[in-house]
């Protein structure tokens, strides 16, 4: 992978990585996809891999609502709060 | 520990005071690393509730079991071993944990794992690794190392695992102790934090097949909250411990060729010779697509994770990167900080292979070859039983000593992932104790075959002698 595609692949992953971990990652990163390139050479136009996806709809139920009870829990989890509300920063001019 | 010395004890004195010793054992024996917290206070209040008016006759009734921290107990910190998620609390039960509960299990504590269940050797946890109590010096296996090594070490009988590539039996095999991946869809997956959806199962972790059968009745059964969940009776175990039944047994020579431990190759073979003079008939079959195994899994299981693990992002929980500049710096600093190199690994070949350009050369093999396998094994299945295969090809090795090499890591699931590719129930049991560790065997089965997978275990546990 060229720098680029690195740049791109942190923007996808929306993960910042230091300069040295980033190195150590490449390198491993680059030994997995060289090992798992064996799959390349799988030629099989016959086999319908989509199968699974297309059957989905035997798994659809019925909406409705349920009334969730643990909510204070919920807010509990919350990073940052603002009386009862979920707080995030504030930025301007984005 | 098993099931049994729990009954007898709380038999003799109480279940308040049984479950009181077992929390104190633990407070004091766990140098296994193997507990990240403990529900002592719950658990005792439970116990006093089950000793005053629980029903006794409840197949768990007091019984002690330890849960994999990637699933929701409500109230209690749910790390998944991530720092990203060390102060979060589950605000509800998953399923298994109802399900427990109403069998009369009291849950003690949540145990110590890989990050979000990515690792075969459990030095992948933010909280430091676990310790193999059959020898402090080497791996318990992973990802599900910390409920293995809390089993192993008999501080509690049973546990509950997940397993995406073997994360339940390569463990069990490491500490010498029993563990079953059930068929995907026999277990509800509501409340298990979602490493690879299409993979994920959870299963128990025991040291007798009775205790296996006795937790995996307790969780099975459809689940309107998971729509994979499936609605099929269980089978009657009561006849399978002692039947006359002979069985058609495969097995795969050709991939105990490449790299398997000499003693796992040794004993597994004495105990299926063993199995031939009892009458049981066995096949040799061969399986073309072995080399395909650890690639498809390494394509597929990134890949899920990847987009699974999108929701971290320290905004509505986990810990979140103050002082940012925008939300893109929030999510991606946050997520820097609170994920490990292993996730991060995982998340970068995850999206890597779904990524345009990619997927077609990568995604979309690994989903042909899946296909491929599935059939390949079910086609076996359908002139066999059950196919037998050692659970791991590699003893276990020192903490610290793999850690750099990765793919010898990723290959130490070669023998368990076609069950999670296919979907399929597989256990692992120990066989002889060589040295510290066991070597072990893993009993493949057709789809919801669990039965069978026992009934066959049941008289390999009798050739073992079983653990004492």
């Amino acid at each position: 992978m060229n720098e680029d595609a690195v740049k791109k692949m942190k923007k996808l992953i929306s993960i910042s990585l230091e300069k040295e971990e980033e190195k150590r990652l490449m390198k491993d990163f680059n030994k997995i996809i060289d090992y798992v390139d064996k799959i390349s050479e799988i030629e099989d136009d016959n086999i319908d891999y989509l199968e699974n996806s297309r059957e989905l709809n035997k798994l659809h139920h019925e909406d409705s609502v349920e009334v969730f009870e643990n909510t204070e829990e919920i807010k509990k989890n919350f990073p940052k709060k603002l009386d009862d509300y979920l707080a995030v920063p504030k930025y301007i001019g984005e | 520990m098993k099931i049994n010395n729990i009954k007898d004890k709380i038999k003799e004195n109480g279940l308040k005071e049984t479950i009181s010793s077992i929390i104190e054992n633990i407070k004091n024996e766990d140098i296994y690393n193997s507990f990240l917290s403990l529900n002592e206070q719950n658990a005792m209040k439970r116990a006093e509730q089950l000793e005053k008016n629980g029903n006794r006759k409840k197949p768990l009734y007091g019984v002690p079991v330890s849960i994999k921290d990637n699933i929701a107990v409500k109230n209690l910190r749910m790390t998944c071993g991530s720092k990203i998620l060390k102060d979060y609390k589950a605000p509800y039960n998953a399923t298994v944990i109802k399900k427990l509960k109403e069998a009369g299990a009291v849950i003690i504590g949540k145990t110590n794992m890989d990050e979000f269940a990515m690792g075969v050797s459990n030095e992948h946890s933010a909280f430091g690794p676990v310790k193999n109590p059959l020898n402090t010096e080497y791996v318990p296996g992973g990802s599900s190392g910390g409920s293995a090594a809390s089993v192993s070490g008999n501080l509690v009988p049973v546990s509950l695992g997940s397993d995406t590539g073997g994360s339940v039996r390569q463990p069990a095999a490491f500490t010498g102790t029993y563990g079953l991946k059930p068929t995907y869809g026999r277990v509800s997956r509501y409340g298990l934090t979602a490493f690879a959806s299409s993979l994920d199962q959870i299963g128990p972790i025991a040291n007798s097949i009775d205790d296996i059968i006795s937790l995996y009745r307790a969780i099975a059964g459809k689940d309107d909250k998971d729509s994979t969940s499936v609605d099929k009776t269980l089978d009657d175990y009561n006849n399978i411990k002692n039947s006359n039944r002979k069985f058609k047994i495969g097995i795969l020579k050709s991939l105990l060729e490449e790299d398997t431990n000499v003693k796992i190759k040794n004993d597994y073979y004495e105990v299926i010779d063993r199995l031939k003079k009892e009458g049981h008939e066995v096949v040799d079959l061969k399986f073309d697509k072995s080399e395909y195994i650890v690639p498809v899994y390494q394509i597929i299981a990134p890949a899920e994770a990847s987009s699974n693990l999108a929701r971290f992002d320290g905004i509505r929980y986990g810990s979140r990167k103050e002082g940012t500049k925008s939300k893109e710096e929030l999510v991606s600093k946050t997520r820097d900080l609170g994920f490990g190199e292993e996730v991060k690994r995982r998340c970068l070949v995850g999206t890597f292979v779904l990524s345009s350009g990619y997927s077609e050369k990568y995604y979309k093999k690994a989903l042909i070859a899946r296909k491929m396998i599935t059939k390949s094994l079910k086609e076996k299945l359908n002139k066999v039983d059950v196919i037998a295969t050692p659970t791991t090809p590699n003893m276990p090795f020192k903490i610290g000593e793999k850690i750099e090499n990765i793919l010898y890591m990723y290959k130490s699931d070669l023998f368990t992932i076609p069950a999670n590719l296919s979907g399929l129930p597989a256990l692992s049991i120990p066989l002889y104790r060589n040295d510290d560790f066991y070597t072990s065997m893993q009993l493949m089965g057709k789809p919801f075959g669990e039965i069978d997978l026992f009934e066959l275990g049941y008289k390999i546990e009798r050739i073992t002698g079983g653990k004492k």
